[in-house]
């Protein structure tokens, strides 16, 4: 048996939907706090199950968004107005008339690369290796298999105990799982 | 299994308690009698006034009648579930239509008051050939007259079909109904869109005979959607706080009634902007003039009001998703678009006999009052006489407990 | 049993069925991953040697046109803008569909965009790229293009005029393609990761393993994911509207006759629409029948493609009345003429017909159910519907142009074969990018799918309990 600190967490592995979220509202009521869930696809409701906090991202978009209108307005007033100004069809030097399309471009573009990127980053993408590749159902995560993942790090983790608890959820497969 | 262990056992009743019932309908009354009285005051006092500001407050209870004819439509159309328990109040808003009917007679009565084509010395003036030919055959008193009739019967004629399809079923939860006002819904909205926009051009854009826009009639009804739906997000925060339909509509649903103001706060700057960048850009007297006149004197301020009460300030009110689902920053946003979306109207309307600059009158608010009363009292009248939601919808029980991602 | 058969009617009225049969999850994976699994097909080679031989084609011409000069294309005065712009607009519009199908029916949660939303994002970036072509070439000299961007240069002390709605356009199309190709690569993620994990081979694994980023499908990668997706849907939705409202402004900002009109910009947002679902519908009825997916791509689906082309084309048509009538409105001899004469009525009045009977008349098929649902009619259709649409965009390009205000300066378009071969070679382009795309990338959101079949379990019982209810009868199973 591997040693403890090299020991990742205990795999449920589970046939629906449903019978995860009993679980991992069960995993919750029975006190362990150090739980992941994977699946095939996002699982309506399952963020309050777990207790997870909302995500972020919305504000690093913001951020991201105000950079470039700032951008496209400094951009657009410089080259126009100061770096070379000439006057063409009568137009101003400057105006927001004529500004606004590309302001509004510059803050879509630089928003989507922070929601973009932002994701990424908040999911610690891109990866060379997880814990959960070395899990021999690995595969059916991505296809129609439900799997919690109790981690070792939980102060309630004991392997016979835990694979005990995810057995009596109705986890079809339970399996210990290395760093 | 289901989610539906999430959800309080819904307890609402759809009916409105007498008491409330009686409230409302003495508030409107009062309104309706002091509105009328002011404004038949007002007419005494200057008949052009009266017309002028008679034309404002009727324009934006009809932008806001056809706006919510124009939802209903869309929610057949699309099947849509989650706006199921607030439909029944759309297609109340909606029957304004033919009270409407009756509310254009001061404005067929004001014409020479209103549009200089009425008068046969101003069309003598015309100097371009083609024109002429335009007085003869569309501007003019008949023809004018011709087109409300038929605008006022085709809309009268729908909204009662939709509105009785949908009362019909709410006790024997028929689903034909359902069937047939989707396709009733499908033809509809193509008429509603033209007539609704030729309507701008007869009542609102001819104000000056010269003055031409394609996007005109886009731009009324965009303006009218967005001010019926902060009307109805009102009236369901009304009823909140009276008690009623509690369960029924949820943070859920106002959630999605503000995605619908935010979503139309853009979409009306979008239709606003390309119309007066286009205008600005090409620079043509003929159609500056528009824009020529409401940036002289004060009314330049009150373009200032447009860009940043309708829409910067809306925009960034409604735009976090906290805000959509917090009730007193909705309760205000109704309020504030509602108010913005009359000074829209206002802005339209008024330039055009007010030159120098804005000359608010005591009339503007006892014709406000007339026409909002009197469309009020007809809703408020109708509201006793069906259930407050469409309760034998197919899709109702959905909408009930519809859950926003 | 008929009662059955009765009630499943109701049911499939009230909320049309987007899928066939009964498939899990695990059908679906196979479904869509077993299409890019198999090896490689003749007929695919087949495919591949046409389309690329079209695109070859392509390329020649365009060499021809840089060694030579502009001059081997039909513009001259006073047209101009001959069928480079044509084109260029006909391909960004084409692209539209994909992105509305993506952002704007997601925010909507209309489910039938799963399962074509991959389809058309993909269309939405292969229209992107054979737009983009044509202002690279019409430039004249393309080896300067990269001046439309402002970068500072060492030749010419200036800087671009930002005044120019042609410059607005280069901003709104490079942010068009850049947000369109990152929202459709977030989407492929998690799929990407399937094709990882059922790899057979070394080297398909290693690709799909560098491609999907290390996804493992945690509940905090979805619920970041998600947020993102949402956002993107958010952001794309008005940034659709802006491209082609920016196309639109590069002729409406002008004094030009039929040009200058202030509906441009929401009438070539419709019409952009319009165009695009007819291509989603041409391409989606030829493959889900070479790939078998049917039973996900579903005759609700296409239904429903072919209600929006009805509608989109009903909205074509009340901009194209709107113009006619403020034409006769304004009294302004100018503005007559251009739409009762030089578009109605004058020499190109074959292109004005042929423009209002595939937009405005042939959609109009679309009100009944038994044209909408029949495959073969809606194939035609939709192809003829984009033939409309690139006749629009000729339409308004062309007659605006080819009478100028003094009669001196008349004259008549006529393509030169360059223009013909060019404009025949973007299409295979285009259909080169799809024969890859299908053969190496999951052409149907496979994640997505799975999330709308668990949704819908959910709905069914408010299905049941309406059609009981309709009956006058307890629901079955009411005590839920």
């Amino acid at each position: 048996m591997a040693d403890k600190t090299t020991i990742h967490g205990m795999v449920g592995d589970f046939d629906s939907p449903d019978q995860l979220m009993d679980a991992i509202r069960a995993a919750r009521k029975a006190g362990y706090t150090k739980l992941e869930a994977y699946t095939p696809f996002p699982i309506h409701g399952i963020d309050d199950a777990m207790g997870a906090k909302p995500s972020i991202l919305g504000y690093i978009v913001v951020c991201c968004g105000a950079v470039g209108l700032t951008i496209a307005i400094l951009l657009q007033w410089w080259t126009g107005a100061v770096a070379y100004p000439l006057v063409i069809s009568g137009k101003p030097m400057f105006a927001f008339e004529f500004a606004i399309p590309i302001i509004f471009e510059l803050t879509v573009l630089l928003s989507a690369f922070g929601a973009v990127f932002g994701m990424f980053a908040l999911n610690g993408l891109p990866k060379l290796h997880h814990p959960l590749f070395n899990y021999s159902g690995a595969e059916g995560i991505t296809d129609d298999r439900f799997v919690l993942v109790i981690e070792a790090g939980d102060h309630q983790f004991d392997a016979a105990g835990t694979r005990e608890f995810l057995l009596a959820q109705g986890a079809a497969k339970t399996e210990l799982i290395e760093e | 299994m289901s989610q539906s262990h999430h959800h309080p056992v819904n307890t609402d009743s759809y009916y409105i308690p007498d008491a409330i019932w009686d409230r409302g309908r003495n508030v409107l009354g009062a309104m309706f009698l002091l509105g009328w009285g002011a404004a038949l005051a007002g007419y005494g006092q200057n008949h052009d006034q009266f017309f002028q500001s008679y034309l404002v407050a009727f324009f934006f209870a009809f932008s806001i009648a056809i706006g919510a004819t124009l939802f209903t439509m869309i929610q057949h159309l699309t099947g849509s579930a989650w706006s199921v328990p607030v439909r029944r109040i759309m297609e109340n808003i909606m029957m304004s239509l033919p009270v409407l009917g009756l509310l254009f007679i001061p404005v067929a009565l004001g014409l020479h008051s209103l549009y200089e084509w009425s008068h046969p010395e101003f069309v003598a003036k015309e100097v371009m050939e083609l024109k002429k030919g335009v007085y003869t055959n569309f501007l003019n008193p008949k023809m004018f007259y011709i087109r409300a009739v038929a605008y006022f019967l085709i809309w009268s004629f729908w909204a009662w079909k939709l509105y009785s399809n949908s009362k019909s079923q709410d006790t024997t939860k028929a689903l034909g109904p359902t069937f047939a006002n989707e396709k009733w819904s499908a033809p509809g909205m193509l008429l509603f869109f033209l007539s609704g926009s030729l309507a701008s051009f007869d009542w609102v854009m001819s104000l000056n005979p010269h003055w031409y826009s394609t996007m005109f009639g886009v731009y009324c009804l965009a303006g009218g959607a967005w001010g019926f739906f902060a009307l109805l997000t009102f009236i369901f925060l009304r009823f909140r706080a009276n008690g009623i339909m509690v369960n029924s509509v949820t943070t859920e649903h106002y959630h999605d009634l503000g995605k619908w103001m935010f979503a139309l706060t853009v979409f009306w700057a979008y239709i606003a902007f390309s119309q007066y960048m286009l205008i600005w850009y090409a620079n043509m007297p003929e159609e500056t003039i528009f824009f020529k006149m409401r940036r002289t004197g004060s009314w330049e301020a009150m373009s200032g009001v447009l860009l940043f009460g309708h829409f910067i300030f809306t925009f960034l009110l409604l735009l976090a998703r906290n805000s959509k689902r917090t009730l007193n920053v909705l309760r205000f946003a109704t309020l504030w678009i509602l108010a913005m979306h009359y000074t829209d109207v206002y802005w339209l309307v008024m330039p055009n006999f007010h030159k120098a600059g804005i000359a608010f009158s005591w009339v503007d608010l006892a014709t406000l009052s007339a026409v909002m009363s009197t469309v009020g009292l007809a809703f408020w009248m109708r509201l006793r006489k069906a259930p407050l939601a469409p309760i034998g919808d197919p899709r109702f029980k959905k909408g009930l407990e519809f859950q926003n991602v | 049993m008929a009662q059955l058969t009765h009630d499943q009617e109701l049911k499939d009225k009230l909320s049309a069925p987007l899928a066939y049969g009964n498939p899990n999850f695990h059908d679906v994976t196979e479904a869509v991953s077993i299409i890019s699994e198999v090896k490689t097909h003749r007929n695919w080679y087949i495919a591949l040697a046409i389309t690329g031989s079209i695109t070859g084609m392509m390329g020649l011409m365009i060499a021809y046109l840089i060694v030579t000069g502009v001059g081997v294309w039909g513009n001259n005065a006073p047209v101009g803008w001959g069928w480079d712009i044509t084109n260029f607009v006909f391909w960004i519009g084409i692209g539209h569909a994909g992105t509305l199908i993506s952002a704007i029916l997601f925010l909507f949660r209309q489910k039938w965009r799963t399962s074509i939303n991959r389809f058309a994002e993909a269309m939405t970036l292969f229209a992107v790229a054979c737009a983009a072509i044509y202002p690279g070439i019409h430039v004249g000299r393309p080896w300067r293009a990269y001046w439309l961007f402002p970068i500072p240069n060492e030749f010419l002390d200036m800087w671009q005029n930002f005044r120019s709605p042609l410059l607005w356009d280069v901003f709104a199309v490079s942010t068009y393609g850049t947000v369109s190709a990152l929202f459709w690569y977030v989407g492929l993620v998690p799929d990407l990761a399937t094709f990882r994990d059922r790899a057979k081979t070394k080297a398909r694994k290693l690709s799909f393993a560098i491609a999907s980023l290390g996804w493992r499908g945690s509940a905090t990668h979805w619920k970041n994911y998600e947020k993102a997706y949402m956002i993107l849907a958010g952001l794309s939705t008005p940034l659709v509207l802006s491209v082609h409202t920016i196309v639109s402004f590069d002729f409406a900002t002008s004094i030009l006759p039929g040009w200058h009109t202030t509906i441009f910009p929401p009438y070539f947002v419709a019409g952009a629409i319009f165009s695009g679902f007819a291509m989603v519908v041409t391409l989606m009825v030829i493959a889900r029948w070479i790939y078998k997916v049917e039973h996900l791509v579903t005759m609700t689906h296409l239904e429903n493609m072919n209600k929006v082309i009805l509608a989109t084309g009903c909205i074509v048509g009340y901009a194209y009345a709107t113009e006619f009538f403020i034409a006769w409105y304004s009294g302004n001899p100018y503005e007559s003429y251009v739409f009762f004469v030089s578009r109605a009525t004058g020499p190109y009045w074959w292109a004005y017909w042929s423009m209002v009977t595939c937009n405005v008349i042939s959609p109009q098929f679309f009100w009944f159910k038994k044209l909408r649902t029949n495959i073969p009619f809606m194939f035609v259709i939709s192809i003829i519907v984009n033939i409309g649409m690139w006749f629009e965009r000729f339409v308004i390009i062309a007659t605006s142009l080819h009478r100028d205000f003094l009669p001196s300066s008349w004259g008549y378009f006529r393509p030169t074969f360059v223009d013909i071969f060019t404009f025949i070679g973007t299409f295979g382009l285009f259909l080169t990018l799809f024969v890859f795309f299908t053969r190496f990338l999951p052409i149907i959101a496979i994640g997505e799918v799975k999330g709308m079949m668990a949704a819908n379990a959910h709905e069914e019982h408010y299905l049941d309990e309406a059609v009981a209810a309709s009956q006058g009868k307890e629901p079955v199973g009411a005590a839920h």
